[in-house]
């Protein structure tokens, strides 16, 4: 699936929007950009909510807009969920989500009872929504928006009018429903926590250009790594059980186990996790008697050593995913460490994306 | 028929008629204003107003003329119909709707400029077109101006008086309007009946106000009372 947008919009000098986007059909393609850099006016010209003339934007094979052609909002099938806070004041949860229902861009797409059980709005359909906290009410709102069963979801920083801790608690939901989508997402937003949460490829504009397209996993070693001590990686797990003693969660990594604090998953539920580099150290024998809780067998995958300085970085390979190690140069030639020799990783931080410090 | 009550009856029936009227013709120039920006607005809006400031007398002096068989409007009604404008009932509703037309543009436009666009956006990406928009979110969410300038372009063109005067005259069947013949009653000094029309109109217009302000109140305190 293909979109493309080719604009002659200028809001200054300098500033021309052009844009050509290729996104996976069941993929979040995040935009990210500082304010100004044309993020959300993009996704507007998108909808049809901003008219640009000599503009041409192309969905897959359909012509949304061209110097003949405009489709209004209406009609390109499109779900879309706003900055600010938009249900219908006048009408219930229940009455918002039947008002997408009556009205539904086509027949496939996600059932009520499952949109409704992912997002856990139940409890809250009888209200208004004045009665419904700004969390409470950007769920419904992405609910009502899957419910008119989109060709392509955008959504302009979703998350960007609620209060932090708010937004913890969304985000779970959010990766939920990333799991079920079969649909392409665009989402916009200028928080990182957000993007590696939530992303599979990140389209980084800047002043209307895109300057970089990358995937996820790449996108968060090379910006964060731009300093080294900074750099991380994003892995993939899936939630087991909760273990409520230590109030710890079991989740399953590439068929290892690992322990984390995310009470805020359900069983089954896949979450990210980010692990810093300088977190990891290395050793050869698995490890006893340690107070580390969760050591991975790993291979080493590549060894980056920049030749002087005290510290190189390891990229090692758990089975499809990475992780990256950060330890001293010494370090590396007392194990004389090859590419794929087999390495336990020990990792004394792992946090979810949203819960790291600054 | 006591010829009061073919006054309350011909009142009632312009009042209506143009009300239903500014309904019509009200509202697309109310969104129109409460929408667009630049000098046609600048012009427009102030035209509206007019009718405010104005003597009802130069506004009916204007449409007499404009009225009469000499000027093109005027042959052409003539030429439709085989009527005249001028002292006619079609006449006195024309003068009504330009005379109401602020007390009814007023409000609504203060209620469309205060509609949160975003709401309407929003309608447009799950697939309502324009006029399903109009009738699912403007209507519910702006009935309190569209009750308003219903009240107000009623009741105002009940009491009016002096565009009648010029352009209706004082026809017992056909223009003859509450205001007109409680003019008639003082003037024959019949007080008696005066009194029954004037308290009659005082009541109504009380009566009409209190209900817009207990609603109004009512509806200061819904959860909707931001959002209208």
């Amino acid at each position: 699936m293909s979109i493309r947008l080719r604009t002659a919009l200028r809001r200054s000098e300098g500033f021309e929007l052009e844009a050509d986007l290729s996104i996976a059909s069941d993929r979040v393609t995040a935009l990210f950009g500082t304010s100004g850099s044309g993020k959300t006016t993009l996704l507007r010209m998108l909808a049809g909510l901003e008219r640009v003339p000599d503009t041409e934007i192309r969905f897959g094979d359909d012509t949304w807009q061209d110097d003949q052609v405009f489709v209004p909002p209406e009609a390109r099938g499109i779900g879309y969920v706003f900055q600010h806070l938009n249900l219908f004041p006048h009408l219930t949860a229940d009455a918002n989500l039947q008002y997408a229902e009556t009205r539904q861009h086509r027949h496939e797409g996600m059932g009520r009872s499952e949109i409704i059980d992912i997002l856990d709005i139940g409890a809250l359909l009888a209200k208004l929504p004045s009665q419904l906290s700004g969390g409470e009410q950007q769920r419904v709102a992405v609910a009502r928006a899957l419910l008119s069963h989109p060709r392509l979801l955008l959504m302009d920083e979703p998350l960007g009018s609620i209060d932090a801790a708010a937004k913890t608690r969304i985000l779970p939901h959010l990766q939920r429903l990333h799991d079920s989508l079969s649909i392409p997402v665009i989402y916009v937003s200028h928080s990182l926590d957000e993007i590696l949460e939530f992303a599979d490829s990140v389209v980084m504009l800047e002043r209307g250009q895109i300057v970089s397209e990358s995937a996820i996993v790449d996108f968060a070693v090379s910006n964060r790594g731009a300093s080294q001590t900074q750099a991380a990686a994003i892995i993939r797990c899936k939630v087991v059980s909760h273990e409520e003693t230590h109030a710890l969660t079991e989740v399953e990594f590439e068929g290892q186990s690992m322990f984390i604090a995310a009470e805020r998953y359900r069983t089954g539920d896949t979450i990210r996790v980010r692990i810093p580099a300088r977190d990891v150290s290395l050793t050869l024998e698995r490890p006893v008697g340690t107070s580390i809780l969760n050591i991975l067998m790993a291979r080493v995958a590549e060894i980056s050593d920049p030749g002087d300085g005290p510290t190189a970085t390891v990229t090692l390979h758990c089975g499809d995913q990475a992780l990256l190690a950060r330890i001293t140069r010494k370090s590396l030639i007392d194990l004389s460490l090859r590419p794929a020799d087999q390495v336990y990783a020990q990792i004394k931080g792992v946090a979810l994306i949203t819960e790291h410090d600054r | 028929m006591d010829p009061d009550l073919v006054s309350l009856l011909i009142t009632l029936k312009l009042a209506s008629v143009t009300t239903l009227a500014l309904i019509l013709l009200g509202t697309p120039i109310a969104w129109w204003l409460a929408q667009s920006q630049g000098i046609a607005r600048s012009i427009v809006e102030p035209l509206v107003a007019l009718p405010i400031v104005l003597p009802p007398t130069v506004v009916g002096f204007y449409l007499l003329i404009v009225f009469s068989p000499d000027s093109l409007p005027g042959s052409w009604w003539e030429s439709a119909t085989g009527t005249t404008l001028a002292f006619s009932f079609p006449g006195l509703v024309i003068g009504s709707i330009i005379y109401s037309l602020p007390f009814y543009i007023q409000p609504l436009q203060v209620s469309f400029s205060s509609l949160r666009q975003e709401l309407l956006e929003a309608a447009a990406t799950l697939g309502a077109g324009p006029w399903n928009r109009f009738l699912t979110l403007v209507v519910p969410l702006c009935r309190r101006g569209f009750i308003i300038a219903i009240c107000l372009s009623f009741a105002h063109t009940v009491g009016e008086f002096g565009i009648v005067l010029m352009i209706g005259g004082n026809l017992p069947d056909e223009t003859r309007v509450l205001s007109i013949a409680l003019f008639d009653h003082v003037e024959a000094l019949d007080y008696e009946r005066a009194h029954v029309i004037a308290s009659g109109l005082l009541v109504f217009s009380f009566a009409l106000l209190f209900l817009l302000y207990s609603l109004d109140r009512k509806w200061q305190k819904s959860p909707l009372a931001a959002q209208s």
